[in-house]
């Protein structure tokens, strides 16, 4: 293995990448502090670690790095949070963010915009888009990001949380009906996720997504051949990622533009394949429901 | 701050795979003294801490930031040979390999190169048909047991962290065991990567997770276990979907069919369920189809959903 060092990593990716120390410490840490972590002087905590190497593009998980007991702990809450809230157990979920704020010896402004992101999520969860926006809105203050539209022409970057914290703000936004303020922060997003050289291909996971929701506002406001085009961009990108989800709504709203617009009729593999999505998403535990095989069954058994 | 000291790096390294310091510091020191490195109490020899390190399956020469290959500039090389490995496009894999032995000149002081480089020119070897399916296991074994010299695959340990070279190696292990017909050693391997993968603290990032799966789904079904293979596959779908990456996640839509006409065959599910096998092989069909999967098995599974005309 390489003897590679943290340093040696960070300052070699943002020398490679033309990246300002201003840019790539924004609201993390000071210049001199950055400057210390690239000559190997002193090593930033893991949080914080990951950040950087996050907004440089870099998959942080690679690098195997070691901790303090602190860090450690907090890295295993921060691994059960997330569990719990992808499960939906909002109790348990809230008692565990507690026991995180618990074990904090001293709340940083990163621990403070992970806590606000998670209760964000906690809150969205349960369709409270009011109250989740201004717990996104304190998350992102964390690491002194501003309103997305305000970073034009200027080189900005983002972790993984700061990308996830616009996103949903942005989807609250769209679920409480402000359409341009949630256009405006997709299609900044969209922007970011083009430009940025980025082997850390976990910012590119709400990409598909933004696409869409780019592609409805298109086709409500009638430019269907730009809808189009996002969409089949967005198709394209999942498929190649071996991704699926929102493939189903991507792939139903790309035919009904096909024929509004009086495309040539989708082909009997596409109408199939948009079956196949929605049987398997009504599955359970990876089997096929009753109503799955029903579905199949008025359309497509006639084909066999 | 964080901390990296040995003592810090030794105790989380341990407690992250769940081993207790009696497990840790068998045939390195006692349990006492252990106690002591983590404490920070008695500093380690440089040997003694590289011993620990490497029972745990790092490697304690570079503690700070190790890195999994030689220089991550190459990362992007060894991930299109692996790929070009997968989809069994051999030339490609002949000059990615050249390229990274001799532009990158990856080094062969470290065990997990060695393997890395060795167990591709050996599946390379195979494929020139330069070598047999008896000789080619014997040299696998040999290979992996660089990194695990005191054991055999089907008894690897469970509690080290495995690294993605030593993985791909424990599948094509257990592969060339199912075609060298000794199945229970192969058994050995899947049903011990099987409770690795359960392990809550790894993380399950390693796309050939669901190529050790597949092959022990397809071993189940192919050795009359059917219902343990479609548990296998219904497990495995259910991980792929939440973790939105699906990456042959046809083949096992098509197994949980192939293995419920096998139970029809067989007497041991009615006719009725002719059905439900129909729908999964034609779910395996329209994922196949549509993303970029390697076609080659997509002939096969045309073959089986014909096969239903008429039922």
């Amino acid at each position: 293995m390489n003897n590679i060092t943290f340093g040696q990593l960070l300052e070699k990716n943002r020398e490679n990448k033309k990246i300002p120390k201003t840019a790539l410490c924004r609201g993390l840490c000071t210049v001199t502090a950055l400057s210390r972590y690239e000559k190997d002087f002193r090593t930033p905590n893991k949080f914080l670690a990951i950040t950087l190497l996050e907004r440089l593009g870099l998959c942080p998980y690679k690098y195997d790095f070691l901790t303090s007991e602190e860090e450690f702990t907090l890295s295993m809450l921060r691994k059960n949070i997330e569990e719990l809230i992808s499960c939906h157990d909002t109790k348990q979920a809230l008692s565990m963010i507690s026991e995180y704020e618990k074990t904090l010896v001293k709340k940083d402004n990163l621990h403070t915009q992970y806590i606000l992101f998670q209760k964000a999520l906690i809150v969205f969860q349960e369709k409270n888009f009011e109250d989740s926006i201004p717990l996104l809105e304190d998350a992102l203050s964390c690491t002194d990001c501003k309103p997305i539209n305000e970073y034009q022409n200027s080189i900005v970057l983002f972790s993984n949380i700061e990308i996830h914290l616009y996103y949903y703000l942005a989807e609250c936004l769209y679920s409480l009906t402000h359409y341009k303020e949630a256009y405006e922060i997709y299609h900044e997003l969209k922007t970011y996720m083009e430009h940025i050289e980025c082997s850390n291909t976990q910012i590119y996971s709400y990409y598909p997504h933004i696409l869409y929701r780019l592609a409805q506002n298109e086709a409500a406001n009638h430019n269907l051949g730009v809808a189009y085009d996002y969409l089949v961009t967005a198709e394209s990108h999942i498929k190649s990622e071996y991704k699926i989800n929102y493939l189903h709504d991507i792939l139903k709203l790309k035919s009904e533009i096909e024929q509004s617009m009086e495309m040539k009729e989708s082909s009997i593999d596409a109408q199939n394949f948009l079956l196949a999505l929605e049987i398997i998403s009504s599955s359970e535990n990876g089997l096929i429901t009753e109503k799955g095989i029903a579905l199949w069954e008025n359309t497509v058994k006639q084909q066999l | 701050m964080g901390e990296y000291r040995k003592a810090a790096i030794i105790k989380y390294t341990r407690m992250a795979l769940g081993l207790t310091q009696e497990e840790l510091s068998e045939n390195i020191c006692d349990p006492v003294t252990l106690s002591r490195y983590e404490n920070g109490q008695i500093d380690p020899t440089d040997d003694k801490f590289m011993r620990l390190m490497n029972k745990m399956g790092t490697c304690g020469d570079v503690f700070l930031l190790p890195v999994d290959c030689e220089a991550y500039e190459i990362e992007k090389s060894m991930k299109e040979l692996l790929y070009a490995l997968e989809e069994k496009q051999w030339n490609k894999v002949e000059n990615l390999l050249n390229l990274i032995k001799t532009k990158y000149k990856l080094s062969m002081e470290y065990p997990e190169n060695i393997q890395y480089i060795k167990r591709i020119e050996l599946i390379l070897k195979y494929s020139r048909q330069e070598i047999g399916n008896a000789d080619i296991l014997k040299e696998l074994i040999a290979v992996f047991q660089i990194t695990f010299p005191d054991c055999l695959p089907d008894n690897f340990p469970i509690k080290k962290v495995i690294r993605e070279p030593e993985l791909l190696l424990l599948y094509n292990i257990a592969t060339f065991y199912v075609i060298n017909h000794n199945i229970d050693q192969a058994l050995a391997i899947f049903e011990r990567l099987d409770q690795y993968f359960n392990r809550c603290d790894v993380i399950n990032n390693y796309k050939h997770r669901y190529l050790a799966y597949l092959a022990y789904a397809n071993l189940l079904g192919n050795i009359g276990k059917y219902d343990e293979s479609i548990t296998i596959c219904k497990q495995e779908i259910s991980w792929l979907l939440k973790h939105n990456q699906v990456n042959f996640l046809y083949n096992f839509y098509y197994n949980i069919g192939w293995n419920i006409r096998k139970k029809i065959e067989n007497g041991l599910l009615s006719h009725e369920s002719t059905k439900e096998a129909k729908v999964y092989i034609w779910l395996a069909y329209q994922l196949c189809l549509q993303y970029p999967e390697n076609k080659n098995n997509l002939p096969k599974i045309i073959e089986a959903l014909k096969s239903f005309e008429g039922s």
